[in-house]
């Protein structure tokens, strides 16, 4: 079997952690014989004139819809399998971390946990940061129409992740999608609690919460410098957290290490696993 | 275009539906396939195994399948009908599928003590599908996938209304809407001569024209709403919607003040 792994970011200004990321995932490709294809921002000319006019400047939707036109196309070509991973997922394990899309796709479980009050929440959801599909597959040309379909006639419905975090979950709830349970999702607060020496209390909760090992991570890194739910993840804490996690494997989001600690009790998980 | 009946002989209402979309069909120009007990052949065994007594689940994924194969020997549209669709005015039956596929939008009227509820929802009772559409691959996988990995939410029409109502949540499916929705108050009032105040709710929610309808055999001799539409029932409404045109379930007549001839059929 033929596998190319692509991904796309811009080609100037690439903050640190997206470079080392980025890094992992192509040193990954390599160990398992994958091809791997970077594309800069012509990776948006596959969509419709129509797509771009509506979604703008909303580079999250042209990236959202992009991402399945290339997949369908690599398919067409050569390759039995297309994997596509975001710019800021970074693969810590790479020993450990495979895309196998059982039923043909996958997409990928995601544990977003936030702090509320003095607990912690975990929300369950299913989001494309990566994605696998095979030759034949029965799910890409539906996916390919619904966020077709989405943005031209429910443009309501359309919010910041509207065409991928929310449609993908409300499907996963009327029919199990196959996922890919090993990418953990950072929030600020994740992201700085691994930029300073010591494990903090969300990254033992995601450790605890996920479910599965995790073997690399989503760093959300379109947060950087945003405050959220009060706290700021700065550049420097974003290259800090990668480089550590590298550095260690991701020992911090070891989940038997995360269960000898004391951990903060929290609510069940809801959402979708 | 194919309509399936298995297992036990057909009612003579439902022969009479099954003649009425040959009829349709034939006028259109279409091929028409009227299948038997081999329609399941197209199922997988697993499938056929899990949902042994079933017949319901079992056609809502045989008709997906068989749409498949018709496509892939070369057709260019497929059309299924359910064996309890009444077509009453062919002459204006039409079913598009613009997107290359559609299922059918559902208007399900439930009469409570002192209203009318109205529930929209999607249903399979017709599929049209064209070659490369990009759905039919997905609920073919959808299907087999809720049954095989999600069981405990597979109820009566787990496979199908329930399914496809989620799906169509999430991104808005192309719809047919000229298929009423029938429940047994209804065919007990359509029986009677007319359409009476739950069809006209019916009719007024449902909001679109319709030439055929969903005559839900499923719920012949079951209580529903204080009452039960029996056979009888079933056949005297058909005969009223085949001598009228659907006239009961005409929009236009809906918005009418009640007449006297519209209040004898309700009862």
């Amino acid at each position: 079997m033929t596998t190319l792994v692509f991904q796309s970011y811009r080609t100037h200004d690439v903050p640190r952690a997206i470079e080392c990321s980025m890094a992992s995932v192509r040193t990954w490709a390599a160990s398992r014989g994958h091809d791997y294809r970077f594309l800069d921002d012509a990776f948006f000319d596959v969509l419709p004139a129509w797509y771009r006019e509506k979604a703008g400047d909303h580079k999250l939707l042209l990236a959202n819809l992009a991402r399945l036109v290339v997949a369908r196309n690599v398919l067409a070509g050569s390759h039995d399998r297309a994997i596509w991973i975001d710019a800021d997922v970074v693969v810590f394990d790479p020993a450990a971390f495979d895309v196998v899309p059982d039923d043909g796709f996958a997409f990928c479980l995601e544990t977003w946990v936030e702090r509320v009050g003095d607990r912690f929440e975990a929300v369950h959801r299913v989001n494309n940061a990566v994605c696998a599909f095979d030759r034949g597959n029965a799910f890409l040309d539906y996916a390919i129409w619904a966020h077709e379909r989405l943005v031209r006639d429910r443009p309501e419905l359309v919010q910041r992740f509207g065409t991928s975090t929310a449609l993908l979950t409300m499907i996963f709830r009327a029919t199990p999608l196959p996922l890919v349970h090993h990418v953990g999702l950072f929030t600020p607060a994740i992201v700085r609690e691994l930029a300073v020496p010591g494990d903090g209390p969300a990254v033992r909760e995601l450790a605890l919460r996920h479910g599965h090992p995790m073997h690399a991570a989503n760093l959300t890194y379109s947060m950087v410098g945003q405050p959220h739910n009060g706290v700021v993840a700065t550049a420097q804490d974003y290259d800090v957290a990668v480089d550590r996690l590298i550095a260690t494997g991701g020992a911090a989001l070891d989940a038997s290490r995360a269960r000898s600690s004391d951990v903060v009790s929290s609510p069940p998980s809801r959402g979708t696993v | 275009m194919f309509q399936a009946w298995v297992g036990r002989p057909a009612p003579p209402f439902v022969e009479r539906c099954l003649a009425s979309t040959a009829d349709w069909a034939r006028s259109r120009g279409f091929d028409y396939r009227l299948l038997g007990d081999e329609f399941l052949d197209v199922l997988p065994g697993w499938y056929r195994e899990r949902l042994a007594s079933h017949i319901v689940q079992q056609t809502n994924l045989a008709r997906m399948r068989y749409a498949r194969e018709v496509l892939a020997a070369g057709a260019d549209r497929a059309v299924w009908v359910d064996a309890d669709v009444l077509v009453y005015a062919p002459d204006d039956l039409v079913l598009e599928a613009p997107e290359g596929f559609a299922l059918c939008r559902e208007a399900w009227i439930q009469p409570e003590r002192d209203s009318i509820d109205c529930i929209y929802g999607v249903n399979q009772a017709v599929v049209v599908a064209d070659r490369g559409n990009p759905l039919l691959d997905y609920l073919v996988w959808a299907h087999e996938t809720l049954v095989r990995d999600r069981p405990q939410n597979v109820v009566p029409f787990g496979t199908a209304t329930a399914l496809l109502a989620a799906i169509h949540e999430a991104t808005p499916l192309p719809l047919v809407t000229n298929i009423a929705m029938m429940n047994p108050t209804m065919l007990r009032e359509i029986a009677g001569g007319d359409a009476g105040p739950v069809t006209r709710e019916f009719v007024r929610r449902h909001g679109y024209p319709t030439q055929a309808a969903n005559l839900t055999l499923s719920m012949v001799g079951t209580w529903y709403a204080g009452g039960v539409a029996t056979e009888a029932d079933y056949e005297a409404a058909v005969e009223v919607l085949l001598a009228t045109r659907g006239a009961p379930l005409d929009l236009a007549r809906a918005y009418a003040p009640a007449s006297s001839a519209q209040s004898r059929g309700t009862r």
